[in-house]
């Protein structure tokens, strides 16, 4: 299954497009919970990235990716920008 | 307050709105801090690295990395040292491989969170099963698993079986997950995963 998980996310057009911005392209964690599996992501690789999180939720059945996006703390870390990757 | 860990603050992000979150609101004491991003742009983590052990002494590995840089490990009571299984510091052997993940001290020691030693994740082909030995064949050519009495078999997110029945049968393709032995090269087996 996790294959199949893991397979939605990365064919997805939101995957591609902060991929090259991933610390690592193995997900720091990942966790299955109301039959949805969260993939979770650091981003911070290169000097012109957002230092912070990618977060996808897969259906677990069919790996089809539901919802994606990202969180990038500002400067104080008093707050976290909530991004869509899915437009 | 709502307190929150940090599974649920990613869940209810993911599947919430665009928007700002508040550090405050959502019961973290301490503002948010990405945990990574720390090292030269481009570089690699400075809190995970893998080399061989040269010599342990009092806590400490001493290693060298892939470079043959020198590499110091400090490992201590809140690490986790994986051998196969959960073990201790009394079995990291010179000639041991590892890769470690923890934080840098200031003297550039990477004090160990969780090491594992010796581990091996291969995707196989198996060809013969008989008493504790299983013979396959990966990308590499053929090899030689053993079956120990801590191997587990594993479906999907199922509980870990000590019921190999299933899986460990030749012409079965699988993943294990297992420590190789240095002298002779056979895997020990911890994990036949589908």
């Amino acid at each position: 299954m996790l294959r199949r998980v893991m397979g939605g996310v990365k064919r997805s057009p939101a995957y591609r497009r902060i991929c090259g911005g991933l610390t690592s392209r193995c997900p720091a964690d990942a966790w299955l919970e109301d039959d949805l599996c969260f993939v979770h992501f650091h981003m911070g690789q290169g000097p012109d990235t957002e230092h912070g999180w990618a977060v996808f939720a897969v259906r677990a059945d069919d790996g089809q990716l539901v919802a994606a996006k990202k969180l990038i703390p500002d400067k104080t870390g008093q707050e976290v920008v909530v991004s869509e990757l899915l437009t | 307050m709502i307190n929150m860990n940090r599974r649920q603050l990613l869940k209810t992000s993911v599947l919430g709105g665009a928007g700002t979150l508040s550090a405050a609101a959502l019961g973290f004491a301490q503002p948010f801090q990405p945990t990574q991003g720390q090292g030269e742009p481009g570089g690699l983590s400075p809190n995970f690295a893998h080399g061989l052990v040269q010599a342990v002494e009092k806590g400490i590995i001493i290693a060298v990395d892939e470079d043959r840089a020198p590499l110091r490990v400090a490992v201590n009571d809140g690490s986790r040292v994986w051998k196969g299984v959960d073990t201790t510091f009394d079995d990291v052997q010179p000639g041991d491989f590892f890769y470690v993940r923890g934080t840098r001290a200031d003297d550039g020691t990477l004090v160990a969170e969780t090491i594992w030693l010796n581990i091996v994740n291969l995707t196989i082909e198996i060809q013969n099963v008989s008493d504790d030995r299983m013979d396959f064949v990966d990308h590499n050519g053929t090899g030689v698993g053993r079956l120990m009495p801590y191997t587990v078999a594993v479906h999907d997110l199922a509980p870990p079986s000590r019921d190999l029945s299933t899986l460990a049968v030749a012409g079965r393709y699988v993943q294990i997950v297992g420590t190789v032995q240095p002298d002779t090269g056979e895997i020990h087996i911890s994990r036949i995963i589908a």
